[in-house]
């Protein structure tokens, strides 16, 4: 058991058939060591982010007109199906926990892999069993139903349904397992010195997420389990026509998606916490009040699930008392925002390509937020629900939020687990594309949805065509953005300078070890002080990184 | 001590031009005139569109109320992280300057505010919304079906309409079930909706304040995804001057269906006027042609002539003989005609298809 001693299990169990100083792709695929399972779950949700990314193309440039320009109603319904089920399922609840946390999680920590590296690798499996059972699912199923599969729609027309559901079953499970195994990983492993309130904030998000992840996903599970019930043994449950109440789905679905879209954003808010104090070298503004409110949110998600509902028909009552408690969750996310700011004042500001990342979050999120209030207000609520404001509102949470703040992690760490610098220039010059073309894109659907213009529509009337154009035009720049992203960050790989064990300035562990780390991460466990305390670290233009400040070449003897 | 990997021409160019702080200054500039243009009301806005209820011009007020609130916060926070990244970028010889990484007095005075103003968002929103909710006892009632992919409008003499026309100045309570999946009833102008579930019945209602003009309308959606046709599932509203010219219309109701009517309420959603195919075949020459369909008793591909007896049993026992007329039909045409239509509507619409679809 013991990780620290020089014959560690870890050192001879880099891979599920011993470590033999391996790199082929069985090297890989069997790994336990947690920064390529990270690898392999980022190469696999940015897959499906490209796929889901490809297919909004494809939903936008058909809006182009109400007229049929490429596709037939059924084949535009599966298309938004794929999308949404892709990227919800497939890419934003793993994205961050799963791909980032994988990789930065144990080394922040100053571990040498997460608690559990037999279960991290078969989270891995299990994801893609679960993706792989629910697309063949959807495709083959011809599954039209939106990613939120309503009964009775998607039971009584769609067979298909079961498999699909049976896939994100399975996901769950993957999900569940990944909750765990940070959990444990940061009550058990956490180094000497690194109290809880010493943990970055990246840590305290990812933690928050596991609470979700664990107590929630087992809600997905049992709605899987109960449409199943249903479908096999006809037992009434959410089918009207066998006594059941088609409602009493949609409260199962929402007590898991609510939470859930939480998890989805919650890391992003420690991403955003740990890149900005870092980029702006000044202490984070208010740790314990966004350490707290990390956790206050995880456990307010699960008390708001009826605000997607107000006009399914569910009692007064019951509206008035999710829209009540719907306002109480947007206090600790809205004051969040104070504390960033807050983080800059006097600071030492570089607009690095996560920086850039990190305040387009800020604006982003911020209308994102916002707009959350005419939602959550019932009246306004009544207009508003099922139109492109939601469409829009969600997008500015879940893209310019999560998608964003990912992006801003990814850029902030792809030196240390990749070795490599991308460039700058062309950094921002994406993160520019993106931030246009997204505002073009959603900003638009604001208005379009508060005029009337319902979601999910093939085709409108024509007073809403122009608000289409113009979205769609801004999709094909954001798309560029990506492209350009992708472009760079491919040639850096190869091409890219070598980058130094701390490129950026950061004081938390990752830092300390080389780029990319070795496969134990540290050679010692390190001690830990303040993880945003900046003092100690200078810059050193010979390697183009920092170092500390007595210390000349700490433990990062790069590459 | 600047670490600024940023090198060449392209980059010190684009460094001059487009400053982040810069293009997010022209962004919040852009949002702001494009806001500012927001506050119409009779002939609606940037935001809403015209408000045609009685309950319209408070929503929209709230709506207002909680949009301005947004754009304080959202136009603050803008400003003073671009002030903050402007004095505070990094540069030579500047080094970051102490300040206190916590200050709860600070913290809780800007936690404040929004506390208090949830509190206003909350209880307008709710009293509004009760009052959206609750329709008042000497309501005018209405019945409405919806079924993939339209609506249909019951009037209390059993009058039917595909249409709906209700008076202006009276509460008008529309009563909402579905025949299949969950629908969703949405009139943009009235600012109201209400999802119509399989398997109860739902209520929403309205006191229009505006009429329509003879041939125009305002637009009724189906806002929760139904399938297929889910975007082509919307019906009109037609609001008379006063109630006399309502009666008078709902009364003309009551008289037997034309053809045609029988045709665009209960055909025309899945079946074209031309010889298009939509969702089934385009009906336009069908009667006495020559057709190849599949009979579903023998599992063949047959050739009849499409007379009377045959477009009797299409329309009373649609899956019996599946149109092949240029590519295959699915099987989904409602199958309850027997009993909705009456005879005499099956008759009407077969004598449109013969005289007048030819």
């Amino acid at each position: 058991m013991s990780l620290d001693s020089p014959n560690s299990y870890l050192k001879k169990t880099h891979c599920i058939l011993g470590y033999k100083g391996q790199t082929g792709i069985l090297s890989y695929l069997l790994t336990l060591d947690h920064k390529r399972i990270g690898v392999m779950y980022l190469i696999s949700t940015m897959t499906a982010f490209l796929v889901a990314g490809l297919l909004a193309l494809g939903v936008r440039t058909e809006l182009l007109s109400p007229e049929k320009i490429m596709v037939t109603p059924q084949q535009y319904n599966r298309m938004f199906t794929l999308h949404g089920a892709i990227m919800i399922f497939l890419f934003i609840i793993p994205s961050v926990p799963a791909a980032l946390g994988n990789i930065i999680l144990p080394i922040m920590l100053g571990a040498k892999d997460v608690a559990f590296p037999r279960l991290n690798l078969l989270s891995y499996w299990l994801w893609i069993v679960g993706a792989v059972t629910a697309l063949v699912a959807i495709s083959q199923g011809g599954i039209d139903t939106g990613w939120t599969f309503y009964t009775p729609y998607s039971t009584s027309a769609r067979p298909g349904v079961i498999a699909m559901a049976v896939g994100v079953f399975i996901l769950g499970f993957s999900s569940i397992f990944t909750g765990l195994n940070f959990m444990v990983t940061m009550h058990k492993l956490r180094p000497p010195g690194m109290t809880w309130f010493r943990m970055p904030l990246f840590l305290w998000a990812l933690y928050a997420t596991a609470l979700m992840q664990i107590i929630a996903t087992p809600v997905l599970g049992i709605t899987v389990v109960l449409l199943g019930v249903e479908n096999i043994m006809g037992v009434g449950i959410f089918d009207p026509k066998l006594g059941g109440d088609p409602v009493l789905f949609q409260h199962f679905f929402w007590f898991y998606s609510h939470p859930a879209v939480y998890i989805m954003i919650v890391p992003g808010f420690g991403i955003i916490s740990d890149v900005i104090s870092i980029h702006a070298r000044k202490h984070i503004f208010g740790y314990s009040f966004i350490a707290f409110s990390s956790v206050a949110i995880a456990i307010l998600s699960f008390l708001v699930w009826g605000h997607h509902m107000f006009t399914s028909g569910q009692s007064t009552v019951v509206n008035v008392i999710f829209s009540a408690l719907t306002f109480t969750i947007s206090i600790p996310t809205a004051v969040k925002i104070y504390n960033w700011i807050a983080t800059l004042y006097k600071g030492s500001i570089q607009f690095t390509t996560p920086m850039l990342y990190a305040l387009a979050f800020i604006f982003l999120f911020t209308i994102g937020g916002l707009t959350g209030f005419p939602l959550a207000t019932l009246a306004t609520d009544v207009h508003l629900h099922d139109t492109y404001f939601v469409v829009a509102h969600f997008h500015y949470v879940m893209m310019g939020g999560l998608v964003i703040a990912m992006l801003a992690g990814l850029h902030h760490w792809w030196p240390k687990f990749t070795g490599r610098m991308y460039s700058e220039t062309w950094g921002r010059v994406a993160c520019a594309l993106i931030f246009v073309g997204f505002n073009i894109t959603f900003l638009t659907q604001f208005l379009m949805g508060a005029q009337g213009m319902p979601r999910r529509y093939y085709t409108y009337v024509p007073e809403y065509q122009i608000y289409h154009q113009t979205s769609t035009a801004g999709s094909y720049v954001l798309g560029l953005g990506f492209l350009v992203m992708l472009l760079y960050l491919v040639h850096s790989l190869f091409k890219g300078r070598p980058a130094p064990a701390n490129p950026w300035g950061g004081a938390t562990l990752e830092w300390r070890c080389s780029s990319p780390p070795r496969y134990d991460n540290f050679e010692t466990t390190p001690t830990v002080g303040d993880p945003y305390d900046f003092s100690d670290l200078r810059y050193d233009p010979s390697i183009g990184g920092w170092i500390s400040n007595d210390a000349p070449v700490a433990a990062g003897k790069a590459s | 001590m600047i670490h600024d990997p940023t090198q060449g021409a392209f980059a010190r160019a684009l460094r001059r031009t487009a400053t982040p702080g810069r293009a997010l200054a022209g962004l919040a500039l852009g949002v702001l005139l494009l806001v500012l243009a927001g506050c119409g009301a009779k002939t609606g806005s940037l935001h809403l569109p015209p408000e045609d209820s009685s309950v319209a011009p408070r929503v929209d007020w709230i709506y207002y109320f909680v949009y301005w609130i947004c754009l304080f916060y959202l136009g603050h926070i803008t400003l003073v992280m671009l002030w903050f990244l402007w004095k505070y970028r990094r540069r030579p010889g500047v080094e970051p300057q102490a300040s206190p990484s916590h200050n709860t007095p600070l913290e809780i005075a800007w936690s404040l505010p929004p506390c208090v103003l949830v509190v206003f968002f909350f209880v307008y929103g709710f009293q509004e919304y009760v009052d959206i909710s609750t329709p008042p006892a000497d309501a005018y009632k209405i019945q409405c079906i919806a079924k993939q992919w339209d609506f249909r409008f019951v009037y209390p003499n059993g009058g039917k309409s595909k249409e709906l026309h209700v008076p202006k100045g009276e509460p008008v309570e529309v009563v909402l079930e579905s025949e299949d999946v969950i629908h969703s009833f949405y009139i943009p102008r009235f600012r109201i909706k209400q999802d119509v579930v399989p398997g109860r019945f739902t209520e929403v209602w309205f006191t229009a304040t505006t009429a329509t003009k003879p041939g125009e309308h305002f637009w009724l959606f189906c806002a929760e995804y139904c399938g297929d046709s889910h975007s082509f599932m919307r019906s009109k509203v037609i609001v008379h001057e006063n109630r006399a010219d309502f009666d008078a219309w709902v009364k003309a109701l009551a008289k037997p269906l034309s053809g045609e009517e029988v045709f665009q309420m209960y055909c025309a959603s899945c079946h074209l006027k031309t010889e298009a195919a939509l969702v089934g075949p385009g009906l336009k020459g069908v009667y006495g042609s020559k057709r190849k369909v599949l009979d579903a008793e023998t599992g063949r591909e047959i050739e009849i002539t499409a007379d009377e007896d045959y477009l009797r049993e299409s329309i009373l026992e649609p899956g019996k003989k599946l149109s092949r007329m240029g590519r295959e039909f699915p099987n989904v045409m409602d199958p309850s005609f027997a009993t909705k239509l009456k005879k005499s509507e099956v008759d009407a619409v077969i004598r449109y298809l013969r005289d007048e679809l030819k």
